[in-house]
């Protein structure tokens, strides 16, 4: 079976059946990145769920503005709040869902490495420490986001007909495209960063409430 | 000092653009009342009525079947005939324009106010404007036409473009001072040039003629050229009429060639200068050139006009619907080339082609619009306003613009608001949605700038290691476009002079054959369909090169070679 069918400018045309086998791939990363050791409260699935849905709704909302892109400071922040596995596990959910909406092609893979590298870069780069948010280093993250993102997704071009120099020249040309991404980051970060990371701090759960009471009073169970 | 007054006063300032252009339009309806009209019956007005001083000159045509004799008749501003003058002789199109001649003296003489008229049996008129009376006559050869271009002033000299050629005549006497032979024209009015006239013909022939009869010429390829061209600063402005669409040359004066190329539409308007810049219509649209170094197209507006285009005031122009649907036009150019179109309806309306003439006299605007059945209409505006108070109107309401306009008075306010209030974060934050919306209001030019200036710095690739052995040899070194629709090639080259792959592209269906779809965007025009496939996409290389910008925006050489591929066959 030819599965990929032919060669687009977003890289290769998915035939029905290699589009279910990328579904199915995404779903399984998604799936191993969140199943953990520590098993899941129902706050946190929901916290998850309700996440991805209303990011998911924001990006196809704001689709008409070219590069606006409200999912990668979100990742971002997942990423800093939730951990590396959690937030990549978010881009991916997240990618798979809007595009579902917008066009599911061989780019959602692209598109889904992106944002899972940005939320593994906002997981280590000390946006929040001890509990407390750093505004100044989440907008600059946010510009930088939008560059790595950029280059992640341009991998997707690439289909063998690509020479370096074409593919240097295709990164150049976007650039001002990039720069937009950028601008919208800051002001996402700017406007909303400290309200959605105070969203994604973890809560604890009533056992580990009642194991804290108890350990700090000394009362042996 | 506290200085965020100054600061707020300051923001305020940057809001005044936008309060302007949001200014309450007064429409041409409100501005202009019907005066009076006159029906010549049975005739037709195909050029531009005129007003010199306190008086109306209408000139009609009776060669497309009407019972009357052309005419040329004198009125006073209230409708009352005062004189006319009638050639029977002159049976067909009578489109010259009428041109006026202030009293004057020359070389060869002196002439007093006088009206200019050049008809289609071959003669060349001077009439007093008082009176009509005959003041000198020239009879030129007519070949079944005469006279029906736009004549000219060379200083003593009138300068007008016969069927055949190019006349120059004593404006004291009308004695003939110069004659050369150029090739058979039609609407080919003449231009002064520094050195010489400028004139083309029905065979895409553009001459140059000097004052003593030197003529030197440059062939454009097919077409007629119906309009005197137009002296931009980017050199000589020609269009270059064909069957189904139209090219705009732009002619280096000394070197006598063309330089580069624009493609129009259908039947083109005789395009008018502002600036520096041309306006022009065609049956597509009406089109805004900036022509101060390199002519090229910066505004277009969907509309359909063939005729002349009348200049009502400083950037407003009129010009005629040649249809039913609607009406006039009503086009304000600002200074940095946005075209807007108001549409307003006159009783001189349907299939019109001559421009509305304008005069405004103590405190109040006249225009005079000629009708297609010979009427002449003459409108005044009220008193309350005049031509300089009308505003256009957009005929769509862009919710997008507006919407981010009001965005940005929201975010300037916001953030001139916190700054008073020392909360220099709220400030930043309604700061950077005011430089988001400014980006995204201009990140599709900003763009198209940096991927032409990428191409500009990036080395050239070389045309030969895309040459494809199955062409012709004599196509080397000429511009070259290939199509592979649906596995079959198709092939031409030998193409001269287009300046983008779009204009360039578009020739080659011409002379294939194909059939050519594209979508216009804010990034430039791309290729939807060719011979209606669609497929997955369009896509092409510029000399090997795979092309990231607009077709439109893509600018070529001499040898350039275009290969259109559809993207799934990549």
């Amino acid at each position: 079976m030819d599965m990929f069918r032919a060669l687009g400018t977003h890289g290769p045309e998915l035939s029905p059946t290699m589009g279910l086998v990328l579904d199915v791939l995404l779903l399984g990363a998604a799936f191993w990145l969140l199943a953990g050791q520590n098993r899941r409260s129902v706050h946190d699935v929901v916290l998850m769920a309700t996440l991805v849905l209303s990011v998911s709704l924001l990006r196809v909302v704001m689709q008409p503005l070219p590069n606006i892109q409200p999912v990668t400071v979100a990742c971002l922040l997942v990423g800093a709040q939730l951990g590396a596995r959690r937030g990549a596990a978010f881009a991916v959910m997240v990618a798979m869902l809007s595009n579902f909406f917008m066009g599911d092609g061989w780019w959602t893979l692209f598109q889904a490495a992106g944002w899972s590298a940005v939320a593994v870069f906002g997981a280590n780069f000390s946006l929040v420490v001890d509990g407390v948010y750093n505004a100044g280093r989440t907008c600059l993250a946010a510009v930088i986001s939008a560059f790595l993102f950029g280059l992640i997704v341009s991998f997707s071009i690439l289909d063998g007909t690509f020479g370096a120099m074409e593919f240097l020249l295709y990164l150049v040309n976007g650039l001002p495209f990039d720069g937009l991404h950028a601008l919208g980051n800051l002001t996402f970060a700017i406007w909303f960063g400290a309200w959605f990371s105070s969203l994604l701090v973890r809560q604890p759960t009533i056992e580990a409430l009642e194991y804290a009471v108890m350990d700090s009073h000394g009362i042996d169970a | 000092m506290d200085l965020r007054p100054l600061i707020l006063a300051a923001l305020i300032l940057l809001t005044l653009p936008a309060v302007n252009a949001s200014a309450e339009p007064v429409a041409f309806d409100e501005t202009y009342t019907l005066d009076w009209t006159h029906d010549f019956g049975g005739s037709y007005i195909t050029t531009a009525p005129l007003f010199v001083d306190q008086q109306l000159f209408v000139r009609t045509s009776a060669s497309w079947g009407g019972d009357n004799s052309p005419t040329l008749a004198a009125f006073s501003l209230d409708g009352e005939p005062l004189w006319s003058h009638t050639n029977a002789n002159s049976t067909h199109h009578d489109m010259a324009p009428l041109l006026h001649v202030s009293e004057g003296e020359g070389s060869c003489g002196s002439w007093p106010n006088m009206l200019v008229v050049g008809w289609s049996d071959g003669q060349i008129e001077a009439r007093s404007t008082e009176d009509g009376a005959l003041i000198w006559a020239h009879q030129s050869e007519p070949t079944i036409w005469g006279i029906t271009g736009a004549m000219a002033v060379d200083e003593d000299r009138i300068v007008a473009p016969t069927r055949s050629g190019v006349v120059a005549l004593c404006a004291s006497n009308g004695v003939l001072e110069m004659e050369a032979d150029t090739g058979l024209g039609w609407r080919n009015g003449v231009a002064i040039g520094a050195e010489e006239y400028f004139l083309g013909d029905e065979s895409g022939v553009l001459w140059g003629v000097t004052r003593d009869g030197v003529v030197r010429s440059i062939n454009l390829g097919e077409g007629k050229i119906r309009h005197a061209p137009l002296m931009t600063t980017a050199g000589l402005f020609v269009q270059v009429q064909g069957p189904t669409s139209s090219t705009v040359h732009i002619i280096d004066v000394d070197g006598f060639t063309s330089q580069s190329t624009l493609r129009i539409g259908a039947s083109p308007a005789v395009p008018v200068m502002y600036d520096s810049f041309v306006l022009s219509a065609d049956s597509e649209a009406i089109r805004l050139f900036s022509c101060a170094v390199s002519c090229e197209e910066v505004n277009r507006v969907s509309f359909r006009s063939n005729g002349e285009i009348g200049v009502l005031g400083e950037g407003q122009f009129s010009l005629p619907y040649n249809g039913l649907e609607r009406g006039w036009g009503l086009v304000n150019v600002s200074s940095s080339g946005d075209l807007l179109l108001e549409t307003f309806t006159t009783g001189a309306d349907g299939y019109a082609t001559s421009a509305p003439g304008v005069l405004t006299y103590e405190e109040t605007t006249y225009l005079a619009f000629g009708s297609d059945d010979s009427v002449v209409y003459v409108y005044t505006s009220n008193p309350t306003h005049t031509v300089e108070n009308i505003e256009v109107e957009q005929t769509e309401f862009d919710w997008f613009v507006q919407g981010m306009t009001f965005l940005l008075f929201l975010s300037l306010g916001g953030a001139g608001v916190q700054f008073l209030r020392n909360e220099g974060t709220s400030v930043l934050k309604f700061l950077s949605i005011y430089l988001l919306i400014i980006a995204l209001l201009v990140v599709d030019q900003v763009a198209v700038q940096w991927s032409h200036f990428i191409e500009e710095v990036t080395p050239d690739a070389d045309a030969q290691d895309v040459w494809d052995p199955s062409w012709n040899e004599s196509w080397q070194g000429t511009q070259i476009v290939s199509i592979t629709i649906e596995g079959e090639l198709h092939s031409v080259g030998g193409l001269e002079g287009y300046t983008n792959a779009y204009e360039l592209t578009t020739a080659a269906c011409e002379e294939l054959g194909l059939e050519i779809r594209a979508e216009s965007t804010s990034l430039g025009t791309y290729v939807v369909a060719f011979d209606g496939v669609t497929g997955e996409g369009w896509e092409y290389t510029v000399d090997g090169r795979l092309a990231t910008l607009a077709a439109d925006s893509a600018m070529l050489d001499a040898g350039s070679i275009v290969q259109w591929y559809p993207v799934e066959a990549r």
